[in-house]
């Protein structure tokens, strides 16, 4: 097990508890700490006001400098960038992702790619998106990011 | 049989009578990855007095302008900080205000923390950054640009870890972070990323050459390559002169559309124009001998091979289409008319598409012999105990016949497209030329070496004979080749 990952969660873990307090709840799912929860609410205002939703975190011995694998587990929010497996379409989640990012940024980014939705709506190819995804890791899907937002 | 071949023989063997035009072909060539490496940095070095600026600086300038001084010089002197930006050699300022998160890994706001690993620099975890001041422990900049390296070929142009930062990680870095396979591989990535970009280099074409091409005057378009072959700079396929490169599309195109029509060529096997007997030909040369009669016959106008010699009075028409004329005495519907125009222009390009094909084979096949005369040449030097330089004709010649066909393959291509009929006329002489002699160049080479091997034979004679023969015709068709 590599020192810098659990080093790191452990600090960001602390990081989320202090100061993200009655914004992001976590919560640890497994000993090794290698998979995380992190229950959040709709933003106010937005067309998810009040709704909770979590995404799962879960993490290599290679991150940071690995991404984590990101997805909506429950019900995901009906977006247009977040297919009804949990999957999300966020370059930031992929290709752009860098190791000064953490768990804490990438939630607040998905959040407000949420509040700046004036819709709720489905992907377009949502269920044969679907289909195709069977069995593959998100990391390994070939995103398109359509836009800066997406 | 092949006396008739040696007319130009000459005993004296160090006197060919040719100047040699090798150099005329030659264009400078080099391996793969060790000198792009060199290279590469010359060029850099070049600009870094140029401009006065680092090694990694020049490297991302080349780059971005694609190795192109020219370029370089009309749009980098204008507009050097804009540039700058865009290529990642200078910090884009508006991003922290844009970003306020791109600030968290600057020396001032970090804490003395890398945002990496989350824990404390120290004189054991020291840090380092760019000119862009993001600052990250040596061991994270080492485990981030591994990891880049191993991702693929876009490691050459990552970025700051600070998530948004535009600067692009500089050379220098990746040269001192990685180790051992790490750095093999971006080494790979560096010089791809020299030989992608360079409008001057070009890979190999032919299939397991590993070399690529530096080529420096615009001038000739054909460059030869260290495994022997040469192609056209210009479109990257094989060699196609005289033909140039938008002929040699049209033809390509042609004959894909014209598919069926050569499958029914190529279903026709010819028959021995003495015997009747079927035969198939398997060599480069076009001078078949029927194997049930022994008539001996030229493969492509099925004329007696005897009247293709130049002491017959240089009677070779096999080069020449001749339309078949219509007697005068029929008379002949329009109808009738437009269909034999259109079966004369498809007989017409059915014999350039054979001749074409026909070169095409036999430089394939004189391309398998190569590795067949390579083991003779060691063989003949271990048996016979001939020095190396001696035997190096062998090489020449059959190189020789691979270029040679590979010309008269597109000879066919730019004699179906000339309508002028003098200019026509002229080619024609030099292409008969040149196909004369490369049939018994060709000849000459596939005869097996083996009496040669003969240890009971001490007499040198006939092999140095055989040698001359072999030096006077590739000079000569070499001459002839280069002379277009
Ligand atoms: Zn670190
Ligand atoms: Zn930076
Ligand atoms: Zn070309």
């Amino acid at each position: 097990m590599q020192a810098r990952c659990l080093g790191r969660l452990k600090k960001e873990a602390e990081d989320i508890r202090n100061n993200f307090d009655g914004v992001l709840e976590l919560d640890i799912k497994d000993e090794s700490q290698m998979c995380w929860h992190v229950r959040f609410r709709g933003a106010e205002g937005s067309v998810y006001n009040g709704e909770v939703f979590t995404l799962q975190f879960k993490f290599s011995e290679d991150y940071p400098i690995e991404s984590p694998e990101v997805i909506f587990v429950g019900i995901p929010p009906e977006h247009e960038h977040v297919y009804s497996n949990g999957y999300i379409c966020l370059s930031t989640l992929y290709s752009d992702w860098t190791p000064a990012l953490k768990v804490s940024a990438v939630t607040m980014s998905i959040l407000s790619m949420l509040s700046s939705a004036v819709v709720k709506q489905k992907p377009a190819n949502d269920a044969q998106a679907v289909v195709w995804m069977k069995n593959k890791s998100p990391k390994k899907v070939n995103w398109m990011f359509e836009d800066d937002k997406c | 049989m092949q006396s008739q071949h040696s007319n130009n023989y000459e005993d004296d063997q160090d006197d060919y009578g040719w100047p040699d035009e090798e150099d005329k072909e030659q264009v400078s060539y080099h391996h793969q990855f060790d000198n792009d490496e060199k290279r590469q940095l010359e060029k850099v070095q070049k600009l870094v007095e140029l401009l006065g600026c680092s090694q990694d600086q020049g490297i991302a300038i080349m780059r971005f302008f694609k190795w192109n001084m020219d370029k370089l010089q009309n749009e980098w002197f204008s507009n050097e900080r804009r540039l700058g930006i865009k290529m990642g050699i200078e910090f884009d300022n508006d991003l922290s205000k844009k970003f306020p998160l791109t600030m968290q890994s600057l020396a001032h706001n970090n804490q003395g923390y890398c945002m990496i690993c989350y824990g404390q620099f120290s004189q054991k975890n020291k840090q380092d950054n760019m000119s862009c001041g993001h600052q990250f422990c040596q061991e994270d900049w080492r485990s981030y640009l591994s990891q880049k390296v191993n991702e693929g070929f876009q490691a050459v142009q990552s970025k700051c870890p600070q998530h948004l930062c535009n600067m692009v990680v500089p050379h220098s870095y990746f040269v001192k972070y990685l180790q051992k396979e790490d750095m093999k591989t971006y080494m790979k990535w560096f010089c791809k990323a020299y030989t992608d970009d360079n409008k001057n280099v070009r890979w190999c074409p032919y299939s397991g050459c590993d070399y690529c091409v530096e080529y420096q005057d615009y001038g000739e378009s054909d460059v030869s390559c260290k495994c022997g072959n040469s192609f056209c700079f210009k479109c990257g396929s094989e060699s196609h002169r005289p033909c140039d490169c938008k002929q040699t599309e049209t033809w390509k195109n042609k004959n894909s559309a014209e598919s069926e029509n050569i499958t029914w060529i190529m279903a026709n096997t010819k028959q021995c124009p003495e015997c009747r007997k079927p035969i198939e030909k398997n060599q480069g040369c076009n001078h078949m001998t029927c194997k049930m009669c022994s008539y001996e016959f030229c493969w492509l106008c099925q004329g007696k091979w005897s009247e293709h010699g130049q002491k017959t009075g240089g009677y070779y028409n096999c080069n020449k289409y001749e339309e078949l004329k219509s007697k005068g005495d029929v008379k002949i519907s329009k109808d009738e008319t437009s269909r034999q125009a259109a079966k004369n222009e498809l007989d017409r390009y059915m014999f350039y598409f054979e001749r074409f094909n026909n070169h095409d084979k036999a430089e394939k096949h004189a391309r398998s012999l190569r590795p067949v005369i390579k083991a003779k040449i060691q063989l003949l030097h271990e048996i016979k105990k001939y020095p190396p330089s001696e035997l190096d004709f062998l090489d020449e010649a059959i190189n020789e016949v691979i270029k040679c066909r590979q010309v008269l393959k597109y000879t066919y291509v730019y004699g179906y497209y000339l309508k002028n009929q003098k200019e026509l006329n002229l080619f024609q002489f030099l292409q008969e030329d040149l196909e004369k002699n490369c049939d018994y160049l060709h000849e000459l080479i596939e005869k097996p070496l083996d009496p040669y091997l003969d240890t009971n034979i001490v007499d040198r004679s006939t092999f140095y004979h055989f040698k001359g023969q072999l030096i006077n015709y590739y000079q000569v068709t070499r001459k002839v080749r280069l002379s277009s």
